[in-house]
């Protein structure tokens, strides 16, 4: 069974919204090999399944915001957003309301921001993005570390 | 005095769309419009590229149902190749096809339409959505998220992605299948069966609950239309079109997908982004008729496999007069059986050893001026229409997607719903849901439709003739 989960969310032709995939891509290559990587456009309730599955999940998206490049990293919990009833796309934390009542399961969940620039049709990373993806990386791997996943390649990004 | 009712935006739809009801002066409906109010314009932004971009560019149409864009899309190059693919890239097109089937209709009958059969439609709107389901109904929660997971791990597995995966393409498909995926797949396939079969027969449990929506949820005469094959059974990747009226007589069959313009015309109206196709022979707006799972129910002789053919006898039961389902509510029954067939459809694919088969793809550059591309998406008939110059590039684009051709009759079902369900001065939420459910019978994908995403607070106003507010109802 894999620990860990990582979930690079967003769409791969819509500027810096492709920083999720994007990331996700790279740790695909250098994380532990109990640690899963999945990549897609947006949450959708099956995911809920597959991080029943894991200890850890690790969610990595981009944010809207005024400091482009500003890098955040939060703990989650459950959270019912009801304003999401389209249900076609769910946020990290409807995600794991869905785990929980649904698997009795809670995995510890993070998740990573970096506040984007750009979200025009482009599959190029604005400068201050891309700045950020190394310092993000350390810190997913450092996560990783701190729950006995080292990566078997990498040491240090930044 | 007469009013207007707006739902803006409509709820637990693929995109975004509002509303209006007219009232007269005894507060009867006199009409009702569905509006669709993105626009996108991916028709106009293929012109000048190569034409082997198309697939991977249409795809990106939809985030929901982005590999029915390519299939369609990859068959239009096929044409334009004038290639005769692999039969096994054909039958790897298909299982994914269904795969993906599979995965819309989990989303829509699971996610999107349950809370309102689950709960009812008169339940309180804070209880009515998806978490009260997971609460109330847990088992029939993780079926349907389980049911989901299969189809979108299906095409994860031969795509390498689960969503705008690149691998189906002009002249097959860009890789086989392998001994280890089809060994991983065959079992999530059976359990995808088994839970299909379940949930159906719970549901055919629950079908007298829903008699006065059954009753008028889009429930009028009107045509069908959708593919079948050549034995004029269920088909969802290649055929020919075929059109029956109310009655169950066929209108037009055999017609080859080339020719689709001979029976499909298309009109626009000045309220709405979303085209209005109709039935040639008819005119507009009489031209009216469905697409999708419950017309193709409608219009094959049957299934084809075991398990869909006994659920289709009894879907065929519901109309008493014997002739084709007419109530748009039973598209949710459909949906049911189409899950059963893919899954039984699959299965079948996956357990002849040439599916294994290395030979995928045929290539050739562009041979012909011209490709037509339909296959049946999860909503129903999707047509891509491609014009290329000498050099290969896209002159011009036509895009009749699934919700489009159900433009007519969903505007009708919103019509015959408000008429039924809504009156006088006094909005009742639960008569605006019921409104908005009969556009989910559909299941549309709006940002296929446009060709966006969308936000969905409710904001409902009834305003009378000079536009003051009589009443208003606000929900999320």
């Amino acid at each position: 069974m894999k620990r860990a989960l990582i979930i690079g969310f967003g769409s791969e032709i819509r500027g810096d919204d492709a920083f999720g995939p994007q990331i996700a891509c790279l740790l695909e290559d250098i994380v532990h090999p109990a640690v899963m990587v999945d990549i897609c456009q947006g949450l959708t309730p099956d995911i809920a399944l597959t991080i029943s599955e894991v200890d850890l999940v690790i969610f990595i998206d981009c944010a809207v915001g005024n400091e482009p490049g500003r890098i955040k990293h939060q703990c989650i919990t459950p959270s019912d957003d009801k304003s999401l009833s389209m249900v076609h796309f769910l946020s990290p934390e409807s995600l794991l309301t869905w785990c929980g009542s649904l698997y009795g399961k809670l995995p510890q969940a993070h998740v990573f921001t970096v506040t984007g620039q750009c979200y025009e049709i482009s599959d190029n990373l604005t400068e201050l993005v891309q700045q950020a993806m190394p310092k993000v990386i350390d810190q997913v791997l450092e996560l990783l570390n701190q729950h006995d996943l080292p990566s078997p390649k990498v040491t240090s990004h930044a | 005095m007469p009013r207007t009712i707006e739902i803006d935006p409509v709820t637990r739809i693929e995109g975004h769309a509002r509303i209006t009801i007219k009232l007269d002066d005894q507060g009867i409906v006199e009409d009702a419009l569905f509006h669709v109010t993105q626009f996108r314009g991916f028709e106009k932004f293929c012109e000048g590229r190569p034409f082997p971009e198309m697939p991977s560019l249409t795809a990106r149409t939809c985030g929901i149902c982005p590999v029915s864009h390519l299939m369609a899309s990859s068959k239009a190059c096929d044409n334009i190749m004038a290639v005769q693919i692999p039969p096994v890239a054909a039958k790897l097109r298909r299982i994914m096809n269904y795969a993906q089937i599979t995965q819309s209709h989990a989303l829509s009958f699971f996610h999107l339409s349950s809370p309102d059969m689950l709960l009812g439609w008169d339940a309180d709107p804070a209880k009515r959505n998806i978490f009260g389901v997971i609460v109330e109904f847990p088992d029939l929660a993780r079926m349907g998220i389980r049911l989901r997971q299969i189809g979108q791990s299906i095409i994860a597995l031969l795509g390498n992605k689960r969503v705008h995966p690149a691998w189906m393409v002009p002249g097959g498909v860009n890789a086989p299948m392998t001994a280890k995926k089809r060994d991983t797949i065959l079992p999530m396939a059976e359990e995808g069966l088994e839970i299909a079969l379940k949930t159906y027969q719970w549901y055919k449990t629950q079908l007298g609950n829903f008699t006065e929506e059954a009753e008028h949820f889009a429930n009028f005469p009107s045509l069908f239309m959708g593919m079948v094959d050549e034995d004029g059974n269920l088909e969802h990747y290649d055929g020919t079109l075929r059109v029956v009226d109310h009655t169950g007589k066929i209108m037009h069959d055999k017609v080859p997908t080339d020719n689709y313009q001979d029976i499909i015309g298309e009109a626009v109206e000045d309220f709405t982004y979303m085209k209005f196709p109709y039935y040639k022979p008819w005119g507009y707006p009489n031209g009216m008729y469905r697409v999708g799972p419950l017309a193709r129910l409608n219009i094959c002789n049957k299934c084809g496999t075991p398990q869909a053919d006994i659920a289709l006898a009894e879907f065929r039961a519901l109309q008493k007069d014997g002739g084709p389902v007419l109530s748009s509510f039973h598209f949710h029954y459909a949906r049911l059986i189409e899950i059963i067939f893919a899954m039984e459809k699959t299965l079948v694919l996956l357990r002849n050893d040439d599916i294994l088969s290395t030979n995928v793809r045929a290539r050739a550059r562009g041979n012909s001026s011209r490709g037509i591309g339909i296959a049946e998406a999860p909503r129903g008939t999707l047509i891509h229409d491609y014009h290329v110059d000498e050099h290969c590039q896209m002159t011009k684009a036509n895009l009749i997607i699934a919700t489009g051709h159900n433009n007519l009759a969903m505007n009708a079902g919103v019509k015959q719903v408000a008429q039924h369900w809504i009156s006088g001065n006094k909005l009742e939420e639960h008569m605006l849901n019921r409104v908005e459910a009969v556009i989910r019978c559909y299941d549309p994908c709006l940002s296929c439709a446009t060709h966006a995403l969308g936000k969905m607070p409710l904001h409902i106003q009834l305003t009378d003739a000079r536009g003051n507010v009589v009443d208003e109802l606000t929900r999320g």
